[in-house]
């Protein structure tokens, strides 16, 4: 499993490898994590449950970046590992991280994007790109 | 597809129509400016072109770097009755903006009180991620500022008439529904109202250094060698949700498997949920010009404690990111246009309705703010800009480095040094984030400001000096 952070013009952009799409979901969550609080060590102390369905592979992957900045922005929670199961369209997380109880140093994230983002299935694992918008 | 651009006059280039574009695309920009849009960034002109109901051309202005689904300083206009409004084509921050208040505070003057006063902004003046902010709505307030505005804050005693009358659509965006705005975005926002955020938003003392227009710069309470403080910052959590939640809507309502660009969602314009978003829009934007106005509260606290005499008008707001429905001569005639501005600033030249009275001989404030090491530039609407752009003009210098870029090649103690020399002193939360923001990997927003002057996409009017910065 692996985080890799790509060059962006204006803003953050990651490649994410697993062995499972289950995983790829939280390989996402990692390099989200990885990115807001900017290398700063997260030691988890509280949980929050993700139930999220689709329509297709991108709009799930599109609505459980978005539930993840929405725990920052609206709950001061960041996420730091997350364990998820995938049914069909249906996506479950349970996710752990830390409450937020100052920001100075964490990066803003506004948005997740569809642009250039992709989710596939490649030899010996799965692949996926996000860009998110800061 | 650099390659297929027709040079058609100078500063101009047409992108000629191709595959499933119903316009051409016309950039605005010098050879340098050129130089340094790459390929990404055309083919997004190109996309936009294809989207249905789009009027003469698919714009982009002389800071247009590469955005999703329309690239930063696009602009595009639809018709409307038969074009659609995308999310995409306003961008995630919406209304993000930038206001100026004026002083005749001299730079000597702030000069001597420059450090405790910065510190004092700093503190005054939340900034950096999801910084919450002493005004924890109600929902009956949230719905007040959603749907009216800074009348709210005039009201409340944050905003003055003159304020409101100085913001953009006299801070109060028309048709504006607080239903129409998720819980999930209220969420966001309710603590987030009078915050700066962090990325490139930023409060700057600035020295008018030179006046370009006299007569204009009196006009807009601009004077040589005094500070105006520039805020820039938009909607916050709550404005990037709305298009969050209308952008996975309008996918489902419509698809995407005909557009050339998923995030170029859309709805048209007449639909029910094309009219929904554009309340939600109006409703988000109204948020940004009240975060706008209470930050701009602050600071009048702060500056009071140093120059208690100073009054501090708002010179102007102007959104950068929004669809607005505007009346422009398309083939002679008169038409009813829904104008996108994706990183854009309007500008509408002498005698339009919809500038404020004290400023309508002269055409609306636009105003071009460089890095925190660079000037920034005050131009005035014009009458060119509404024939050749939808009355449309740049809102900045634009990213041409990426951020990673900075990390791996910038290093903050060089930064530093650099504005010392330009005698700017900077405060900041993050200094990776002040890093990711340097001078060097912006546009050179001189050349921006002369382009657009030359083109006649805005009149200069003044440029002026950063002294000191406060970044999220």
């Amino acid at each position: 499993m692996t985080v890799r952070f790509v060059s962006h013009t204006a803003d953050v952009q990651f490649i994410v490898r697993a062995s499972t799409k289950a995983k790829l979901f939280e390989e996402c969550a990692r390099a989200f994590s990885l990115c807001v609080a900017e290398g700063k060590r997260i030691s988890p102390c509280e949980k929050r449950t993700i139930v999220l369905s689709g329509d297709d592979d991108l709009s799930l992957l599109y609505r459980f970046m978005d539930e993840l900045i929405f725990f920052v922005d609206g709950e001061r929670f960041l996420v730091s590992n997350v364990h998820a199961t995938l049914a069909k369209n249906e996506l479950r997380a349970t996710c752990e991280g830390i409450r937020l109880t100052h920001s100075k140093g964490f990066r803003h994230v506004k948005a997740a994007t569809y642009a250039e983002m992709y989710l596939k299935k490649q030899k010996g694992g799965w692949e996926a790109r996000v860009v998110l918008d800061v | 597809m650099k390659e297929t651009l027709v040079r058609v006059a100078d500063h101009v280039y047409e992108l000629p129509i191709s595959g499933t574009m119903h316009v051409p695309g016309r950039i605005f920009a010098s050879e340098n400016l050129l130089a340094s849009i790459e390929d990404p960034c055309i083919k997004q002109v190109a996309n936009v072109a294809s989207l249905p109901g789009i009027v003469e051309y698919s714009f982009a202005m002389p800071d247009i770097h590469q955005g999703y689904g329309f690239p930063i300083g696009g602009v595009a206009a639809f018709d409307s009755e038969r074009g659609i409004i995308s999310p995409g084509g306003v961008g995630y921050d919406i209304n993000c903006g930038v206001r100026i208040l004026t002083t005749k505070i001299t730079s000597k003057e702030f000069k001597s009180k420059r450090i405790t006063l910065l510190n004092a902004l700093y503190k005054a003046i939340p900034s950096g991620l999801g910084e919450s902010s002493e005004f924890k709505l109600s929902e009956k307030d949230l719905h007040g500022v959603l749907e009216k505005g800074v009348g709210w804050a005039v009201a409340r005693g944050y905003a003055s008439a003159n304020d409101a009358e100085k913001t953009e659509d006299g801070g109060c965006i028309e048709g504006a529904d607080a239903s129409k705005v998720s819980q999930k975005a209220r969420g966001r926002g309710r603590n987030q109202l009078g915050t700066l955020g962090s990325g490139n938003h930023f409060l700057e003392i600035q020295e008018v250094e030179t006046i370009f227009d006299r007569v204009t710069a009196r006009v807009f309470g601009l004077h040589e060698g005094t500070i105006v403080v520039m805020i820039h910052c938009g909607s916050r959590g709550l404005g990037h949700q709305t298009a969050s939640d209308y952008i996975l809507a309008m996918e489902k309502e419509y698809g995407f498997e005909r557009l050339p660009d998923r995030e170029l969602a859309c709805a048209p314009l007449r639909s029910k949920l094309g009219k929904d978003y554009c309340a939600a829009m109006a409703a988000a934007a109204n948020f940004a010009f009240v975060n706008r106005q209470i930050i701009s509260y602050h600071v009048r606290n702060v500056f009071k404690q140093f120059f208690p005499r100073e009054a501090m008008p708002l010179l102007y707001d102007i959104a950068h990111n929004i669809a607005k429905f505007e009346t422009h001569v398309v083939e002679g005639k008169k038409r009813e246009l829904c104008v996108h501005r994706k990183g854009a600033t309007r500008s509408l030249g002498p005698g339009r309705k919809e500038i404020p009275s004290c400023y309508r001989s002269q055409g609306c404030p636009i105003f071009l703010p460089g890095s925190m090491g660079t000037h920034s530039y005050i131009l005035a609407g014009t009458k060119t800009a509404e024939l050749i752009s939808f009355g449309s003009a740049a809102h900045g210098a634009g990213r041409v480095l990426s951020r990673s870029y900075a990390i791996k090649h910038l290093r903050m103690p060089d930064v530093k040094k650099q504005l010392a020399r330009h005698d700017v002193i900077l405060k900041t939360g993050s200094e990776r984030g002040a890093l990711e923001e340097a001078p060097a990997v912006y546009k050179n927003i001189d050349e921006v400001a002369h382009v657009s002057d030359a083109l006649g996409l805005g009149k200069l009017v003044a440029r002026v000096k950063p002294l000191a910065v406060v970044k999220g």
